[in-house]
């Protein structure tokens, strides 16, 4: 599970992480709320990596992961942390510098 | 399984049918019956700087040095770099450990700022780590000091209950002899494992 959408990124676009354990329903659900997400507010200037970390464990740490899922907004800054399946897309929104609407 | 013929008459003496594995400290293993329960994990509670972390690093120290158990270190507070600083004094080489493999050490820092909370989760990145660690170096002990952290970062006391005591059982399903701190307050420590203090019953 690591599908990456590129859409020739530019310096100022979203670079997001998205570190999922397994192909669980929790899993599934914050693959489709992330994707919604990005498509609806980001219109393609973003750059969203989804790692399993089941498959490469050594991810988890380098990436200091506790929860899963778990989103990291690297860019742009300030890095920001999202734990759950990102169903309350208020946080979502808040947590990546995008007001709700 | 550890240690000489000699170690293994003077620690692992076997007492009430549970097989203990010694922490090394002298003491303490007579005490226990010849150390902590083997292949389960075991809750140490203590005030801040009553010598948890040093107790917990003593265990692995022992158990890489003298019992030929490698052991994995988790910790969320101190940095590798203090944590290896302040045993040097005890004459505890734990960069020599790392170098050999006796020994992993994971820093999780978790900074509540951070993060935001935006629905179900699990700790099962945590576990994934420390499953990735103790494969690394094919570890017999764990620490892990201390959960009051998890407290501190994350906010939802229903899924890090449910998820502590998993940890427990994942810890024993490993099999390994895990030493797990937290601070004192034992009613706080006792409601996060959900143990029902009017049915008392062992961890172990």
């Amino acid at each position: 599970m690591t599908g990456v959408h590129q859409r020739g990124v530019a310096p100022h676009d979203y670079i997001l992480r998205l570190f999922v354990a397994g192909h669980t329903q929790r899993s599934l659900r914050a693959v489709r709320n992330i994707t919604r997400l990005c498509e609806e507010h980001l219109s393609g200037h973003f750059d969203l990596e989804i790692v399993d970390v089941y498959q490469q464990p050594e991810k988890a740490v380098e990436h200091q992961l506790i929860a899963a899922p778990t989103l990291i907004k690297v860019s742009p800054l300030p890095a920001r942390r999202m734990v759950g399946d990102l169903s309350d897309t208020g946080r979502v929104l808040a947590g990546l510098g995008l007001s709700a609407g | 399984m550890h240690g000489t013929e000699r170690e293994k008459a003077n620690y692992a003496r076997p007492t009430r049918g549970i097989p203990k594995t010694p922490t090394g400290i002298a003491g303490l293993d007579e005490l226990m019956g010849g150390g902590l329960p083997a292949g389960r994990p075991t809750l140490l509670c203590g005030a801040a700087g009553c010598g948890k972390t040093l107790m917990a690093v003593t265990f692995l120290y022992n158990g890489a040095t003298k019992f030929g158990e490698p052991g994995v270190l988790v910790t969320f507070e101190e940095r590798l770099e203090d944590l290896v600083q302040n045993v040097t004094s005890l004459h505890y080489d734990l960069n020599q450990l790392l170098a050999e493999k006796k020994l992993a050490i994971d820093h999780v820092r978790i900074e509540r700022t951070e993060i935001e909370e935006t629905g179900e989760y699990d700790l099962e990145g945590l576990f994934i780590r420390l499953g990735h660690q103790i494969d690394s170096i094919g570890a017999k002990r764990v620490v892990l000091d201390t959960i009051e952290a998890l407290y501190g970062g994350l906010t939802n006391e229903v899924i890090l209950r449910s998820e502590l005591r998993r940890l427990f059982e994942w810890l024993k399903d490993k099999g390994v002899t895990a030493l797990v701190t937290d601070l004192s307050n034992s009613e706080r420590v006792l409601m996060r494992l959900d143990i029902d203090r009017s049915t008392p019953r062992q961890q172990s």
